[in-house]
């Protein structure tokens, strides 16, 4: 495994590589940071892939974003976007959860043409004002107003980590997702509440893969199908028992994602299938 | 319009699930009733109409949707649990019916089957000890699992022994007073819920449904539980019977999951309430622990 720091956006950032073969972008979830994926990579890259995990600007050991936090998912899209471009990735697979996901379909509709394959986990491509209003979340960003907040992490994670998880599987994602910065996560889900995509997710031009836990207390699985429905020839996945964070709660994530990587790259994208 | 109500009999009778009729004790809280489907037919609606006198076009004729079907009584619905009650064999020792509260969620055509769910409550003894009051939550769905109408309502059953063992089950007396300074007590011992408030000063509120109950808090010690305190509650999270039933009884402290899904409501100081995360997730933890001791130290 290789750690560098990277100058992508104008700032260093934490990206860690591992394995040969086909490239594989992982994003990780709100405020959190590549740590999420820290089983899932050596194991991937055993089965053939270059595996890259980058910290997402503002995230675990990577600087913060030039203008500050950031607050719209299309500008992590075009940092991607450097990043692969500056580690050469050659159509890559991107795999992202959360606003990882959400930043996955934005990838996938600024430049499907040049992906393998997108998996998209814990996202459904729209707006986002049930669960969260921006106007909450901006006023939380004042830390006198956001009283408790490791707590309200800790047990928020535990609140949507699925009931297949191990309790003590589900005691150690809620504690490592304490380690966040509040300004910077609760930017991220700000991003998250406004982002939308689904009027432009007919034009996505690679295979895709969309996937959600039923235990996914921040997300309607209905609203995740809708978004696949829309993505021509996407597949969908529900998983049983699963929460928000499938790379971190599904006991060999790797394999099953190996699995579906496998079927992306078994068909094609729209554009070059009508080709 | 008795037909249905015979077919349901004969169900529950198949199924061998009849036991000895419950009495007050037997109705635990947390405990869930089900049973067999029962269809409104237009015989049973059209005998409804009549004893009631609600002859209503409506009722009769033609109904509102596009299909023109007519719609089953509201109340009906509500008849149709009592009967269920009957049906299921609990009502053998019911000596009285009691507070009724019944919102019609959405209609009941004429033709369709609807389930009961029904989830105890509450109980408590009454002071005569020969009976109790049991306050039930409950559910109608339709066939297609979509919630028709939504109840609340008491019963006065007889007890099977007259005994006072108010104090043994005192762990499902929510919210009694006695329930809630015996709560006091064990918080006293949660060294989650003495460190999660140990540098706070206020009063933590309870509703549930209509009833309030009030825990004063200084670092860390409760100073007193009842229904009021002088300066009145810091903030109060409230909930209706069956969701407090269901989070103290049930089978997880799911107590944030339930907050996301809106099952609380909170009045006062919502900067508090937040800051005492922990201290909440702990008072839950302790009166669940309560609930399976079912009584007092």
């Amino acid at each position: 495994m290789r750690a560098d720091y990277v100058e992508v956006g104008g700032t260093r950032s934490f990206v860690l590589e591992e394995g040969e073969g086909q490239p594989v972008l992982c994003l990780h979830t709100a405020g959190q940071s590549g740590v999420q994926w820290r089983e899932v990579q050596p194991r991937l890259a055993e089965l053939g892939y270059r595996v890259v995990v980058p910290d997402l600007p503002g995230h675990g050991r990577s600087e913060p974003a030039l203008g500050g936090p950031v607050r719209d998912l299309e500008v992590y899209a075009r940092w991607c976007e450097e990043l692969m471009d500056r580690l050469a990735m050659d159509r890559p697979f991107v795999v992202g959860c959360s606003i990882g996901g959400a930043i996955t379909l934005q990838l996938a509709v600024r430049r499907g043409e040049r992906l393998a394959g997108a998996v998209a986990m814990a996202a459904h491509g729209g707006t986002d004002s049930t669960m969260l209003t921006v106007r909450g979340l901006e006023r939380e960003l004042v830390d006198s107003a956001a009283p408790s907040r490791s707590d309200r992490t800790y047990f928020g994670t535990l609140a949507v980590v699925g009931r297949r998880v191990p309790a003590e599987r589900a005691e150690l994602i809620a504690r490592m997702h304490r380690r966040e910065d509040p300004e910077i996560s609760n930017s991220d889900l700000i991003g998250w509440a406004t982002h939308d995509v689904l009027a432009k997710l007919d034009g996505v031009a690679c295979p895709t893969h969309l996937v959600v836990g039923d235990d996914d207390l921040w997300l309607d699985p209905a609203d995740v199908r809708r978004a696949a429905d829309l993505i021509p020839g996407s597949r969908y996945t529900l998983l049983e028992g699963i929460g928000h964070y499938p790379m971190e709660e599904l006991e060999g994530f790797a394999d099953v994602l190996h699995g579906w990587l496998g079927e992306l790259n078994g068909r094609d994208g729209r554009d070059r299938g009508a080709a | 319009m008795g037909s249905s109500t015979t077919e349901a009999s004969r169900e529950a009778a198949a199924s061998g699930e009849r036991a000895e009729a419950p009495y007050f004790e037997d109705f635990e809280v947390g405990r869930v009733y089900t049973g067999p489907a029962r269809t409104f037919s237009a015989a049973v609606v059209a005998a409804f109409a009549e004893v009631s006198g609600d002859e209503a076009a409506l009722h009769t004729e033609r109904g509102p949707s596009a299909d023109g079907r007519p719609l089953v009584h509201g109340p009906l619905g509500l008849a149709g649990f009592f009967g269920w009650h009957h049906d299921r064999g609990l009502s053998v020792n019911v000596e009285a019916a009691f507070d009724t509260h019944w919102d019609f969620v959405a209609p009941i055509h004429v033709g369709d089957s609807v389930t009961y769910e029904m989830t105890v409550t509450r109980t408590r003894r009454t002071s005569a000890l020969r009976n109790g009051v049991v306050g039930r939550h409950v559910v109608v769905r339709n066939q297609h699992g979509e919630i028709v109408q939504v109840g609340r309502t008491a019963a006065l059953v007889t007890a099977r022994e007259v005994v006072d063992d108010r104090a043994a089950r005192l762990g499902r007396a929510f919210p009694s007073t006695q329930w809630a300074q015996a709560l006091a007590a064990r918080l006293a011992d949660s060294a989650a819920f003495t460190r999660a408030t140990g540098t706070w000063d206020g009063t933590i509120g309870l509703r549930f449904g209509g009833d309030l109950v009030v825990f004063r808090v200084y670092k860390g010690r409760v100073l007193e539980a009842g229904t009021r305190t002088p300066d009145g509650p810091t903030f109060v999270v409230s909930a209706p019977d069956v969701v407090w039933a269901g989070l103290l009884t049930g089978p997880q402290n799911d107590f944030t999951k339930r907050t996301m899904r809106d099952e609380f409501e909170v009045e006062g100081s919502a900067y508090e309430y937040l800051r005492l995360t922990s201290a909440i997730v702990a008072l839950v933890e302790e009166a669940r622990a309560f609930a399976r001791a079912e009584g007092t130290r």
